[in-house]
């Protein structure tokens, strides 16, 4: 009876962090609003799902299984979302007060920019040093 | 008792369905591909949800499994994506 208690406690709440998962990637403008939602929601969720399942089923080869899937959980879904807010920073909102990685270039399209910089100073540079030879 | 317990589990099921519903749409209209990676990953992680609610609707851990598998892809995927996007303008 108190398992079945504990069992329908920990599936309700998954479940209900689950569907304020959904909601936040459903009404949410922004990417880092949306990965600031769904990533945190998603790991809570697993994690109470598997302990209902633990509880519920009671073997030793689920409760190992679980703990994998969430020690696995607890390990990827940050470098995922991490991943994505990296790539998503070119374009994030200018207004904001501390900016970590400014002028820092991200790998691909941030890197190409220093280079033509460059380029222009040494096209000056000549077109500056040939009057001075007249 | 236990077949209340079971409509239960089954009415979260349902739950879950609704959210995997409002991921999908975002996958659909989602502006850039950033967001639509993240939609796709929600509604895998809710297709796991629905897994782990199969396994105690059952009462077997042969479900877990797909579960582990499923969560290794999304990781995979989802990197695979982030480091397509360094190299494409994604607007």
């Amino acid at each position: 009876m108190i398992a079945q208690a504990f069992k329908v406690f920990f599936l309700t709440f998954g479940t209900f962090f689950m569907f304020i998962a959904a909601l936040g990637i459903f009404r949410m403008p922004d990417v880092y609003n949306q990965l600031h939602t769904s990533t945190k929601a998603i790991t809570v969720s697993l994690v109470n799902l598997l302990l209902g399942a633990m509880i519920d089923i009671g073997s030793i080869s689920v409760a190992m299984k679980s703990s994998l899937i969430i020690v696995f959980q607890f390990l990827t879904a940050p470098v995922a979302a991490h991943m994505i807010a990296r790539v998503k920073h070119p374009d994030a909102w200018d207004g904001t007060i501390i900016d970590e990685m400014k002028g820092e270039p991200t790998a691909g399209r941030g890197s190409e920019e220093p280079e033509e910089s460059v380029a222009v100073e040494t096209e000056e540079d000549s077109e500056n040093e040939t009057p001075a030879e007249n | 008792m236990s077949t209340l317990v079971d409509l239960y589990t089954s009415l979260l099921i349902c739950v879950m369905g609704v959210g995997i519903v409002l991921c999908i749409y975002r996958l659909l209209i989602g502006p850039s591909l950033a967001e639509r990676t993240v939609a796709g990953d929600g509604a895998l992680s809710m297709i796991m949800g629905i897994f782990i609610l199969v396994s105690v609707l059952e009462e077997t851990g042969v479900y877990l499994n797909s579960v582990l598998i499923i969560a290794l892809l999304g990781f995979i995927s989802t990197l695979t994506v982030a480091r397509y996007l360094e190299f494409v303008d994604d607007k």
